[in-house]
């Protein structure tokens, strides 16, 4: 009896619900349609006092001193790496607007992410494929992606803790699974 | 709790479920004889005659669907006071979805969670999550000693995140299981449930490997303020009490081309989906260069969901 009962329903559920088998249903296997185009999102809209230049550093003249800072600024604390010691590694002390490359050459804050492709050449790749950093937006049409320091503070790299939002209350009678205490 | 107060449980919970389902059978056949004997059916009678005698979502037509999709539009208005959208986006030739996830760098904030819940319109009370992230011990896979009621300061130095949602497989174990095929896969991949099919009976819950399935004990309930208007027959609009829900990628979403809603929240952006036939998406690109991870290969369901280092 125990045996026919499975038997019976299959023969039941076959006879009244013939909406085929109950493997996958053979996907679609013709030509993807195009990959998004992604646009990285600009970082100096998103710079509180940007332009540097207009505010205050065309008054100063630039100091390359290194220094602790008293006046501004004191809230940057810079913690990367071992080699990065002082501003003008990465800024370009009488044109601050701008980043600096190893070569010398000029980028804007919009295209930060080519400074920090110097060291960092693997994640670069990655963050190029989007493998690395967050592309929202679209899988299809436009995604935005954001730069390096969207995400990543370059004064200060390290990641910090934040709170988690609380776990929700579960479905009854899956308590038990869950915790395996 | 004991094992067998929740086996008592269980069964009270079935019991119940019987009782209702008898019920509701008897308050059908009382319209119906209302009906017949008036010889009228006037448009209140009408929803539960469409409603129990509706088809497989298979087996409908354009036609048939637009006057489900007004019906079920019109109940919300009813219930909720609320006017929503109900739509049904087709798989698109070409795409097959993915998911690729990166281990190192989710911390296990819930934010995708909460905007699950926000977008798939599910239960708030009980409290009905799609994804459960686990909170792993650092150098182990073990899901089975993971956390999931973790709180307070994320991440933490001792753990890793692993979050868990649906894994849409190809060798779907819940598929199988289902008895009245009211669950399928999708020509792109995605395992979608027809809410107006589905008999509750739990075995495809039983049968998935990632615990991924969500059974509404009671009716789900979502203040009409935060119903999300936009939705999909096969997706996110309202459940019935007594059907499974699963993620279905925010279909309603993908397939109109958008990013679910799991990844737009992400602040690591440690999600990566996108179609699977396109060598230039970001999952296959995932795929091919990185060391990548399935969850519970060896149950061979072969999903669309990959865990990825880096």
């Amino acid at each position: 009896m125990c045996k026919l009962g499975p038997a019976v329903i299959l023969v039941f559920v076959s006879a009244a619900a013939p909406l085929g088998c109950h493997r996958a249903e053979p996907r679609a296997r013709r030509t993807p349609p195009p990959s998004a185009t992604v646009t990285i999102v600009p970082r100096t809209p998103s710079i509180a006092t940007y332009s540097c230049m207009q505010r205050c550093h065309t008054r100063l003249p630039p100091n390359p001193t290194q220094r602790e800072l008293v006046e501004f600024h004191t809230d940057k604390r810079l913690a990367h790496g071992t080699t990065l010691t002082w501003c003008t590694f990465c800024h370009q002390s009488d044109n601050l607007d701008r980043l600096r490359l190893i070569d010398g050459s000029l980028v804007s804050f919009d295209d930060g992410h080519r400074v920090c492709s110097q060291c960092h050449a693997e994640r670069y790749r990655d963050w190029t494929r989007g493998i690395h950093g967050v592309t929202t937006g679209s899988w299809r049409d436009v995604a935005q992606r954001r730069s390096c320091t969207a995400c990543h503070n370059p004064h200060d790299p390290h990641r910090t803790q934040f709170n988690a939002l609380p776990p929700p209350s579960r479905e009854r009678g899956r308590e038990q699974e869950d915790h395996h205490e | 709790m004991s094992e067998d107060h929740q086996n008592d449980d269980e069964r009270e919970a079935v019991v119940e479920g019987v009782g209702k389902a008898q019920a509701s059978r008897r308050r059908f056949l009382q319209v119906l004889g209302a009906a017949t004997a008036t010889a009228a059916t006037s448009q209140a009678d009408a929803a539960p005659w469409e409603e129990y005698f509706q088809q497989h979502y298979k087996r409908l037509t354009d036609e048939d669907k637009r006057e489900i999709f007004a019906r079920l539009e019109a109940e919300v208005q009813d219930k909720y006071g609320v006017a929503v959208h109900i739509s049904d986006p087709k798989p698109i030739d070409g795409v097959e979805f993915a998911y690729a996830l990166n281990l190192q760098a989710c911390v296990g904030c819930r934010r995708c969670e909460y905007a699950c819940a926000q977008e798939n319109n599910t239960s708030r009370s009980p409290e009905m999550h799609y994804i459960r992230v686990l909170q792993m011990d650092k150098g182990s896979l073990d899901v089975e000693r993971s956390n999931t009621t973790y709180e307070g300061a994320v991440p933490t130095a001792e753990h890793y995140y692993q979050p868990v949602q649906c894994h849409q497989c190809r060798d779907a174990p819940c598929v199988r299981a289902c008895p009245v095929n009211a669950t399928w896969a999708e020509p792109d991949g995605i395992v979608v449930v027809d809410y107006n099919w589905c008999i509750g009976c739990r075995y495809c819950e039983a049968a998935c490997p990632y615990f991924a399935r969500r059974f509404n004990y009671e009716e789900p309930t979502v203040r009409p303020s935060e119903i999300n208007p936009d939705q999909g027959y096969l997706s996110n609009r309202l459940r019935p009490r007594g059907v499974m829900e699963k993620c279905t990628y925010c279909l309603h979403r993908t397939r109109k081309g958008l990013m679910p809603a799991c990844l737009e929240a992400c602040p690591t952006g440690s999600r990566k989906f996108g179609n699977l036939l396109d060598p230039n998406s970001e999952v296959r690109q995932v795929i091919e260069t990185k060391r990548v991870y399935i969850l519970h290969e060896d149950a061979g369901t072969n999903p669309r969901f990959y865990y990825y280092f880096g």
